[in-house]
């Protein structure tokens, strides 16, 4: 170092007067530009090539933090260097401006006399006299302070690649053109490629050929600044060709005149969260189809301020095209059939009361007029402190044509529950009326076989014979029966139901005028039936002759005759004023076969078992009122069977 | 062995009635026979001679199947009589349906069931058991 300070000074002659400090520069502008140099923190030096004298002014010795008085040499301030390397910088750059250049400017790190490490920036100018270096005048700036922004900056330039190259998710620095700058390890193991063998490919090679329009676009966006960042989620193509899931984000990287350098993205693997979102969407759709496909609606009801909120599809299943229409439970309610809503309430209020679901099914009136069978669930899900119920959820299913099917088969059951009593009843009779019959033959023949006297065998012969006289009659009997209960619907004809009645009063005219009967008849004459016309015949005459056989000994028989006709079918009323029948003790058997009532002459107990066939046969139903000694009235209701 | 006073032939049907007479005096047990066309001739008669105990029946021979008043309708009234135990009530039927003979068991005062047609042995056999009642 001194060597080279000796150099330095091979060119100027050893003037000691230097250090005298009464330069001319010094003493004509010494005191304005010392107020100047105070002012930003910059301290001047002056050197003398020459006299190899170093001149520091106050701010200089500041920085250098030295006493008042202090007057380095040159190789004096050479150790203020902290480092080894500076000093020969230094040096080298003094060899330069001394050989060469105009100008030097560097930075460098000192100790100062009190001990601290500063900054500083040193700027030196030479004057050259006749080709010679006579002087280096510079100046001296304390820059610790910039110094240690800059180191700050270093230093997280580094921590920012030490999170990149680390990071758990993928990041990668893509050029404008879509080129990987830089990626990690994450990102490569995401997707299976080297970092080389990314290098070769752009971000556009390894995007799901669907995701990439709506990726380029976004990043034409950003490079006309129209985005900042943006955010997606896209498919990337792994290496071995599976499709993975990402949300990347990315943002744009300009230098400080705006120009687009490259996009900085952060990339991280969802495919798991994807298809999780796709299995929920999947079971979300399934559910809502499932919901279509029922017919269910929901509705929720704030009670206290009777607020009722119901969906479309409740609205559309009872043919609203408005869901506001239904916007309270009364206007809900007032739609429900009156027959069905003292039970709906009861299960609402046995549902608050008890803070348990509420179920029922009900019939709710369509739009159209119509009355479909509607199944409510409901719960409760939010009770005040008082336990009031507050809110309450519930769905809405239209069950009509379940409602309809069970409607159906219950009729079926019905039917065949009536077809199977009537055959035990019949195979009872058969078995019954026969073998009584056999039972008297056997008994007659036994006895004959036993008698002596003539007479009373002859008796025994007439018993016999009338023995078989009824058992042909009994097999007649059961013939019609047996007639009625195969007969289809067949031999259906339209009839008149006034001229029917009237024909059969004519049929029974001695009978009627025998008992000086009245007989009134009640039936509008347009009334038209679809009936089998033996059935009819044979159901009025039963029923009108049984009406004067059975009239009271005392009484005048009155009659009266009445047809109605509602939408179940007609209903045909014959009321007498006769004996009636006990229907306590014989209510049972009224329509049996064989079944008598009456001590009466001419009482076979076959004509209400038939009439009861018939009625039945044609899909009908026949009831009886009647009080003992005032009179009985038969209905008959003569359905048309679907 | 004395012959029984009195026994009740309830039926409706003139030959049936006609047989189970004559196979009684067949037997020659019986001093007298009453026959009734239904249970409630029979309940009749039996309201106005209940208090006359030399008039009450030693058998009844009941059928099931009448009018007006049937085999089950006049069990059913005659309960609410004191009638003696010795009074022997035997249903005579056609019947052979199960449910028929089932219902037979759940009368007390009914004490035999014979299935028509029967002989005279049947009817001789229930006489005498009723005959040992009096005993």
């Amino acid at each position: 170092m001194i060597k080279t300070i000796h150099a330095l000074t091979l060119n100027g002659a050893n003037n000691k007067d230097y250090r005298i400090l009464n330069y001319p520069f010094m003493s004509e502008n010494y005191s304005l530009y010392k107020q100047a140099t105070a002012l930003v923190g910059i301290g001047v030096w002056e050197y003398n090539v020459v006299s190899e004298e170093l001149f520091w002014d106050d701010m200089t010795r500041m920085i250098y933090e030295t006493d008042e008085g202090y007057h380095p040499s040159l190789i004096d301030t050479m150790g203020f260097f902290s480092q080894i390397p500076s000093v020969y910088g230094v040096e080298n750059e003094l060899e330069k401006i001394v050989a060469t250049a105009p100008h030097l400017d560097c930075q460098v790190e000192i100790k100062t006399q009190k001990g601290n490490y500063k900054w500083i920036s040193s700027n030196a100018k030479t004057e050259w006299v006749n080709g010679q270096c006579t002087k280096l005048i510079g100046t001296v700036q304390d820059i610790t302070d910039v110094r240690a922004s800059i180191e700050k900056l270093r230093l997280s330039g580094n921590n920012f690649y030490n999170a990149f190259n680390h990071s758990p998710i993928g990041m990668a620095l893509v050029s404008t053109a879509g080129r990987w700058i830089k990626v990690n390890d994450c990102f490569c193991q995401m997707l299976g490629y080297t970092m080389e063998e990314l290098g070769d490919l752009t971000f556009q090679d390894i995007t799901y050929a669907d995701d990439l329009d709506k990726d380029v676009l976004h990043l034409k966006q950003m490079l006309n600044k129209e985005l900042k960042t943006y955010s997606t989620e896209k498919r990337y193509l792994k290496k071995d060709g599976e499709i993975i899931w990402v949300l990347i984000t990315a943002s744009l990287v300009s230098d400080k005149d705006d120009t687009p350098l490259y996009f900085v993205t952060q990339v991280m693997e969802i495919t798991d969260k994807i298809r999780k979102t796709e299995m929920l969407i999947k079971k979300g759709n399934g559910i809502s189809n499932i919901i279509n496909s029922r017919k269910i609606g929901a509705w929720e009801w704030h009670i206290e301020a009777d607020v009722f909120v119901c969906d479309e599809r409740c609205a559309i299943m009872l043919g609203y095209s408005e869901k506001e229409l239904l916007n309270t439970m009364t206007k809900w309610l007032s739609n429900v059939h009156p027959e069905d809503l003292t039970g709906l309430t009861k299960r609402l209020e046995y549902c608050f009361l008890n803070k348990t679901d509420y179920n029922c099914e009900h019939r709710m009136r369509h739009q159209n007029g119509n009355w479909i069978w509607i199944e409510s669930h409901g719960e409760v899900i939010e009770w005040s402190a008082e336990g009031k119920p507050l809110i309450m959820l519930g769905t809405e299913a239209d069950i009509t044509a379940k409602k309809q099917i069970e409607l159906d088969q219950k009729n079926v059951m019905d039917l065949l529950s009536v077809q199977n009593e009537r055959l035990t009843n019949f195979a009872y009779i058969v078995s019954h009326n026969l073998r009584s019959h056999a039972g008297n033959f056997q008994m007659m023949l036994d006895l004959y076989a036993d008698e002596q006297v003539e007479e009373e065998k002859d008796v025994i012969i007439n018993l016999l014979r009338k023995n078989a006289s009824n058992l042909s009659e009994t097999l007649s009997n059961l013939n019609e029966v047996v007639d009625i209960q195969l007969s289809s619907q067949k031999q259906l004809k339209t009839l008149n139901l006034c001229e029917q009645v009237n024909k059969a009063l004519i049929n029974l005219k001695g009978m009627i005028d025998k008992e000086g009967a009245r007989f009134s008849i009640h039936i509008d004459q347009t009334l038209q039936i679809e009936y089998r016309p033996a059935y009819l015949e044979s159901i009025l005459l039963n029923l009108f002759s049984n009406a004067l056989k059975y009239r009271h000994p005392f009484r005048t028989p009155e009659i009266s005759v009445e047809a109605t006709l509602d939408e179940d079918g007609g209903m045909l009323k014959i009321s007498d004023n006769g004996m009636g029948i006990d229907l306590n003790l014989h209510g049972g058997k009224i329509f049996g076969m064989y079944k008598t009532f009456h001590p009466h002459k001419d009482a076979r107990g076959i004509g209400l078992f038939l009439t009861k066939s018939q009625v039945e046969a044609m899909g009908g139903k026949i009831e009886v009122e009647s009080v003992y000694g005032t009179g009985t009235t038969f209905k008959i209701y003569l359905i048309k069977r679907k | 062995m004395t012959p029984l006073k009195t026994v009740w032939i309830i039926d409706d049907d003139p030959i049936s009635r006609f047989g189970l007479k004559k196979l009684s005096e067949m037997t020659n047990f019986c001093l007298s026979i009453f026959c009734f066309e239904n249970g409630q001739e029979a309940l009749n008669y039996l309201r106005y001679i209940i208090d006359a105990a030399e008039l009450l029946p030693n058998v009844i021979l009941l059928d099931l199947n009448m009018p007006i008043l049937d085999g089950w309708q006049f069990l059913d009234a005659i309960k609410t009589f004191t009638l003696s135990e010795n009074i022997k009530i035997c249903l005579v039927s056609s019947s052979i349906d199960r449910l028929d003979h089932l219902k037979a068991k759940q009368y007390t005062a009914v004490s035999d069931f014979l299935v028509k047609p029967f002989g005279k042995s049947d009817l001789q056999r229930v006489f005498q058991e009723a005959d040992s009642l009096n005993d």
